[in-house]
């Protein structure tokens, strides 16, 4: 077992870091700025990826991407992150759109469909959580229904990450009622033209993500992704992909939000008490934890396996050291993190607002831990 | 980067194994009429002696991840070897590639066998600051069914000659243990990485007890019906089993890394095995805590197992510097480090 970065892969860390340090050079710190300027850079530096051909650093070659594997899209994406970058935001097109049509889209499709997302002018929102489905997923009762050429969809969609900046949906619907449920289900590329979006405030006051409501939505027979009824195959594969993409980053959030707790406690003067030196020990087993894990898993990848339920752990671990980090943070702030006004205290109260998300977004810690006990533990279904 | 087991690590894993299942139930013999060596104990010492020992050594260029790997086997099955404090007294030896040359034959192959004799008595951490008596050190393993003693102090590790052996009621009966006046030492041997090599291979036995107390408490709820259903189908059994295994892959990657980065010299390898060793411990313990609550009553029994892994939990978090100590000093250099990169 080796944990070096090869010489080839030392060679490209040394040219992702070369080209980074450039595109970041006039970049400022993401994590003072409004929501708004954030997501003005969010979009620069999508802008700057596609230009820079980095945004299908790991598809294939044949698809206009560069062919090369998991590793390097985890080294690109780290190195990324340790320098503050922004996150781009066509995220869900580059991570998600695109490998899911590569698996399971006609070449009609990936001709259509893949360019954009390269060159950056299509953004892409993930539809799939509803009103009445979140964690029981398969249920959900968005209808399409069977119209000349194509489908008419009605029902809502909710928690949508980013549809105020898309212009195409990963839809899940359901296209047979009768079925199991299953079995039901249809994946659409969807046009958003037709789609009612609204904001949703969340409770650090940001508006990432809202709800959709779509009235008698046409989306064409040529949009469907993986055939009618196996929109559940194709969705388990935009969520492996969303597993997959997660360990790319998450070790580093993990240890930046460390690094800002120690900022904070070195100013307050408590750096050296026990209890914050304990809780710092504590923080850094499981943020290092979160680091090595994701290692082995890109080693396993690499090797041919595919990531496994270790992925679980590896997103608990992590929701648990950001937001553990966060509220220390918090509450060593002079009152307690209670008076806002000021910019540091503002900003560290949005953060671990936002982290409590984090064990919910991308599955709950709930449904984690189920899939735990029946993939790892062998236990039976307990939902 | 190759973050996966080479194929010869998993043949370790599998031939120690097939040794430990074979000597599965030797720990709870040792409470009626104490610690005998279990049958694996000569074959494991005279045959596994050079894993993980460095080629200055005496070793074949064998890494410290194939000695884990064989210890991790050992302590999922709770076999009471005398191996793993051998091994641990022997990479005490081996933490300083410039001094001492090649260990003597007979400890590598392990016609004599070793214990390390490491913490010191008030102490939560390893005797690597000046202790109140110099020379009496606690907690060691096996001293009585040792033919050496390493011992660990400030000015360095050396060969002991124990004054006194004090034999104590350990929690473990199948571990025995004793407190040690050990001569002062003539020429010690500067301890580099010895401490943290000794470290790990406590860390990777535990990361094993806490495996194996998965893999039973996992086992009962399968099996155990109540309410009409096995008990793993209620999500309070489940959820906690759930965090013991994320914990006990913690403690696993954290300790494996640990050991790349003491063997490939990174200058993390410090607060990578106190991180490790701690979160160990922590792991261990909260997975046997678990296996006897998932027992339910057969858990509080004498009878049942679940309790043979708390009490190795136990042993092992206290020794080569305790799961708290080790925490500590995770965050004291994790927080040193921060300091310096802010200047
Ligand atoms: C910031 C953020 C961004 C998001 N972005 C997107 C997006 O872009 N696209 C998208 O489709 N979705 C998105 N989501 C939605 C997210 O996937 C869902 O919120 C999540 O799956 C949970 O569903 P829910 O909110 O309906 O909660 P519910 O499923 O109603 O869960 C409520 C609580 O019950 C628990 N629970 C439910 N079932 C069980 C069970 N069987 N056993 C034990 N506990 C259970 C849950 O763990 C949770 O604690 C986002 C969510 C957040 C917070």
């Amino acid at each position: 077992m080796d944990f070096a970065d090869s010489d080839t892969d030392l060679a490209f860390r040394h040219e992702v870091g070369g080209w980074l340090d450039k595109a970041l050079a006039d970049v400022p710190d993401q994590e003072e700025l409004t929501q708004d300027e954030r997501e003005h850079w969010s979009r620069v530096w999508q802008d700057r990826l596609c230009a820079g051909n980095w945004a299908g650093l790991s598809w294939p070659t044949a698809h206009g991407g560069r062919g090369m594997d998991a590793l390097a899209q985890a080294v690109f994406n780290e190195e990324a992150a340790v320098r503050g970058a922004p996150y781009p935001l066509n995220g869900v097109g580059m991570m998600l759109a695109g490998p899911t049509i590569i698996a399971h889209g006609t070449d009609a499709q990936q001709a259509r469909h893949l360019p954009g997302i390269l060159r950056g002018d299509e953004y892409w929102c993930q539809g799939f959580s509803e009103p009445g489905s979140g964690s029981d997923l398969a249920s959900l009762t968005t209808a399409a229904t069977r119209v000349d050429g194509g489908w008419r969809i009605n029902g809502a969609k909710i928690w949508t990450s980013n549809a105020h900046n898309a212009s195409r949906c990963l839809l899940l619907a359901r296209t047979d009622a009768a079925a199991p449920k299953h079995e039901g289900i249809t994946y659409f590329l969807a046009p958003m033209d037709g789609f009612t979006v609204r904001s949703l405030v969340m409770i650090n006051g940001d508006t990432e993500f809202n709800e959709m409501f779509l009235d008698d939505v046409f989306v064409a027979d040529d949009d469907v992704l993986g055939g009618v009824g196996n929109g559940w195959t194709v969705a388990l594969t935009t969520l492996a992909f969303e597993r997959g993409s997660m360990a790319l980053n998450l070790w580093v959030w993990a240890r930046q939000a460390v690094d800002r707790l120690i900022d904070v406690a070195v100013e307050r003067g408590v750096a050296d008490d026990s209890a914050f030196v304990d809780a710092v020990g504590a923080l850094q087993c499981d943020a290092e934890a979160v680091r090595i894990g994701s290692m082995r898993m890109l080693g396993e990848s690499r090797a041919g396996g595919v990531p496994g339920p270790e992925t679980s752990a590896l997103k608990s671990l992590w929701a648990r050291v950001v937001q553990n980090a966060n509220r220390l943070a918090v509450q060593l702030d002079e009152a307690g993190g209670v008076l806002v006004d000021g910019d540091g205290a503002a900003a560290r109260m949005r953060r671990y607002l936002r982290a409590r998300a984090h064990t919910i977004e991308g599955g709950t810690e709930e449904v984690q831990k189920s899939i735990l006990a029946e993939r790892v533990l062998r236990l039976p279904r307990s939902r | 980067m190759r973050a996966t087991f080479t194929q010869e690590q998993q043949d370790i894993g599998r031939t120690v194994g097939a040794l430990a299942d074979a000597d599965r139930g030797t720990a709870r013999a040792a409470w009626s009429g104490g610690w005998r060596a279990p049958a694996g104990d000569g074959p494991l010492l005279r045959d596994f002696g050079l894993l993980g020992v460095p080629e200055p050594a005496g070793g074949i260029g064998s890494s410290l991840i194939d000695l884990l790997v064989a210890v991790e086997a050992l302590g999922g099955r709770l076999v009471p070897s005398r191996f793993p404090a051998h091994a641990a007294a022997v990479q005490l030896l081996c933490g300083d590639e410039r001094s001492g040359g090649p260990l003597p034959d007979e400890v590598l192959d392990g016609r004599r066998v070793l214990t390390a004799a490491v913490d010191v008595p008030g102490s939560s951490g390893w005797a690597d600051a000046v202790p109140v008596d110099p020379l009496v050190r606690t907690l060691v393993p096996y001293a009585a069914q040792a033919d050496g003693v390493v011992a660990l102090g400030p000015a360095g590790v050396w060969f002991a000659d124990p004054v006194r052996v004090t034999e104590r009621q350990s929690l473990d009966p199948s571990v025995p243990l004793a407190d040690l006046t050990v001569a002062a030492p003539e020429r010690p041997r500067p301890a580099g990485t010895g401490p943290l090599r000794a470290a790990l291979v406590v860390a990777a036995e535990l990361c094993g007890v806490a495996q194996g107390a998965i893999d039973l408490a996992a086992e009962q709820a399968r099996t155990r019906r109540q309410f009409g259903r096995v008990i793993g189908s209620f999500q309070g059994v489940a959820f906690p089993l759930a965090e013991a295994a994320t914990a006990r892959k913690a403690a696993w990657d954290l300790t494996l890394y640990a050991a790349w980065a003491v063997d490939t010299g990174h200058p993390d390898a410090g607060v990578q095995v106190h991180a490790a060793k701690a979160a160990a411990g922590q792991a261990a313990v909260f997975a046997a805590e678990r296996c006897i609550q998932v027992h339910g009553g057969m858990g509080i029994t004498m009878e049942a197992d679940p309790h043979l892994f708390l009490r190795r939990a136990f042993v092992l978090d206290a020794r080569c510097g305790r799961g708290s100590w080790h925490r500590r000093r995770a965050g004291e250099l994790r927080i040193r480090a921060r300091r310096a990169v802010r200047g």
